[in-house]
């Protein structure tokens, strides 16, 4: 919706007043309600969907490989692609270089390998569906898919399945390739239980004022002074911690206090964002199953 | 059953084989820097800037009208990167982590981040159905600069042309770098604790974030002084 300058300044004063109110009466820490499903892909290793109230729809797919390589960080291949803009529009390029930048730099190798010289490579593809229509005339961006971007990746890797490795681990003497059991009953995840690593989530945390508000709405977005993203992992703040441009209107400087408020958000919401999502994966899925 | 495993194994008392380091030892980056302003003749303003084998041209053209739109309460901000053919690029590895981006990602990746910069400093309401562009080009690069560096490079290359251009801005911006083996911050101040943006791939977030921050004030603190040493020399210079 494209906001007048009256209705800007009154979202403005709600939003950067003493106590943050927000159109749709959220709290600052709080999230737009949103529904997830996983492992709907049959095609793919892992899967997701991850969809909100207004229409915005996040699926997202991993498919594994098996590689030769020494190469680590080429292992991780993302891949954005959003309805309606080109696959080379900046904004593509720029959300899929954040995404994998942030896999690639908290990511644990050691789940990939499968010997001393062949490793899984996995390609992560996000498609967004129905961006709002107004987009083109509006001031705000969608840089703030990023958040539903990364929960739709974080969801997938931890759903991927990977058939079970019967041949040997060891082939440090003698080149083997790996051989992998046929029954998919048998299949382990990418992302064991007894594992401690959890894949990167991005925040993007709106700046108004000496505010900070999570999530913020495409019309908060309008008169929001500045944006930063966020990663979250493990209970720790990770890489990207880096700005972004949430709208097209002139925004304002801010200060550290501000920046830190921000981490301190990410960080008191990152462990309940972790548990729903965790609730969402012990869901059977059987909504699309029964279909086939 | 006992089998021999010295075949594989090798002797006891083998040394490992080990190779001279063939990456070049990791220099402190010359701090030192060249600007020039106005070199540009057909836009609205320029600046050269020129570290350590590292050369930056920005030129800022605009405002221009611009009626693209049905109407444009302010004006439209636009940010061109351009990385020339055959920079080397190899020590624009994320992190420590041995991956070169992919040429278009890293420049829509920097593009978006200058407009989340500059979008701040810029007064784009004085400029109602018009378009500010920047077009910003990377001609050489010292091929031991990270990504981050020659950010801070570029941003403050930026901030130097807008004052050349005589736009209306909230404030002269100089970007100040910290880095270590481990990370690498680039933050834009617009003015003492009043940041633009940031940038950090820091690792374990705790209080030595702080200090990156601070030491990003500090450097970005001593660039000030210099640049507004220029740009006063220069502009007084122009009024006698």
């Amino acid at each position: 919706m494209v906001l007048s300058t009256a209705e800007k300044s009154y979202i403005y004063e709600s939003l950067s007043g003493e106590n943050t109110l927000r159109t749709d009466s959220r709290k600052y820490n709080e999230f737009r309600p949103l529904k997830a499903a996983c492992s709907f892909v049959p095609n793919c290793n892992g899967s997701s969907r991850v969809y909100t109230a207004d229409g915005i729809e996040c699926i997202t797919s991993v498919k594994a490989k098996v590689v030769k390589t020494k190469d680590l960080a080429n292992l991780i291949a993302v891949e954005v692609d959003i309805e309606g803009q080109r696959d080379n529009s900046a904004l593509c390029l720029d959300l899929s270089a954040l995404l994998q930048r942030s896999l690639v730099n908290n990511f644990d190798y050691e789940i990939l390998r499968l010997t001393d010289k062949y490793y899984f490579q996995i390609y992560v593809d996000v498609l967004i569906l129905s961006v709002p229509g107004d987009f083109k005339n509006s001031s705000y961006t969608l840089y703030s898919l990023l958040s539903l971007i990364s929960m739709g990746s974080y969801l997938a890797l931890k759903s991927c399945k990977l058939p079970l490795l019967t041949s040997t681990t060891n082939d440090r003497e003698i080149e083997e390739e790996p051989s992998f059991a046929d029954d998919w009953e048998l299949a382990t995840d990418l992302i064991p239980e007894s594992s401690e690593f959890q894949p990167v989530l991005v925040f993007v945390v709106g700046l108004v004022g000496s505010n900070v508000i999570i999530d913020p709405s495409l019309d908060e977005e309008q008169v929001l002074e500045n944006g930063v993203c966020i990663g979250y992992s493990q209970g720790n703040i990770v890489p990207p911690i880096q700005s972004v441009a949430l709208s097209t209107v002139d925004g304002k400087p801010f200060d550290r206090k501000t920046l830190a408020k921000a981490t301190g958000l990410v960080k008191e919401i990152g462990q309940p964002v972790t548990q729903a999502l965790d609730a969402i994966l012990s869901e059977e899925v059987d909504e699309y199953g029964s279909v086939f | 059953m006992n089998i021999d495993r010295r075949r594989n194994l090798g002797p006891a008392n083998v040394k490992p084989l080990v190779f001279a380091e063939s990456a070049p030892a990791k220099q402190d980056p010359d701090t030192r820097v060249f600007l020039e302003t106005g070199l540009i003749q057909n836009c609205n303003g320029s600046s050269y800037l020129e570290n350590d084998k590292t050369i930056i041209i920005t030129s800022v053209y605009g405002p221009r009208p611009n009626f693209t739109r049905s109407f444009n309460d302010q004006a439209n901000l636009k940010i061109n990167v351009e990385l020339s053919k055959f920079l080397p690029l190899d020590n624009f590895k994320d992190n420590q982590k041995n991956i070169v981006p992919d040429k278009d990602r890293l420049v829509s990746s920097l593009e978006s981040f200058l407009l989340s910069n500059y979008q701040s400093l810029i007064l784009l309401q004085n400029y109602p159905k018009s378009s500010i562009e920047i077009f910003v080009q990377v001609v050489a690069l010292n091929p031991t600069h990270s990504l981050l560096y020659t950010l801070k490079n570029i941003l403050n290359s930026v901030s130097v042309a807008l004052v050349d251009s005589g736009l209306n801005i909230k404030a002269i911006a100089c970007s100040g770098y910290s880095g270590s083996d481990s990370h690498e911050t680039v933050v834009n101040f617009a003015a003492k604790d009043e940041i633009l943006g940031i940038w950090s791939d820091f690792q374990d977030f705790d209080s030595t974030f702080d200090q990156s921050i601070d030491a990003c004030e500090n450097d970005s603190a001593q660039l000030r002084k210099e640049i507004n040493g220029y740009l006063l020399k220069k502009a007084t210079k122009n009024a006698s």
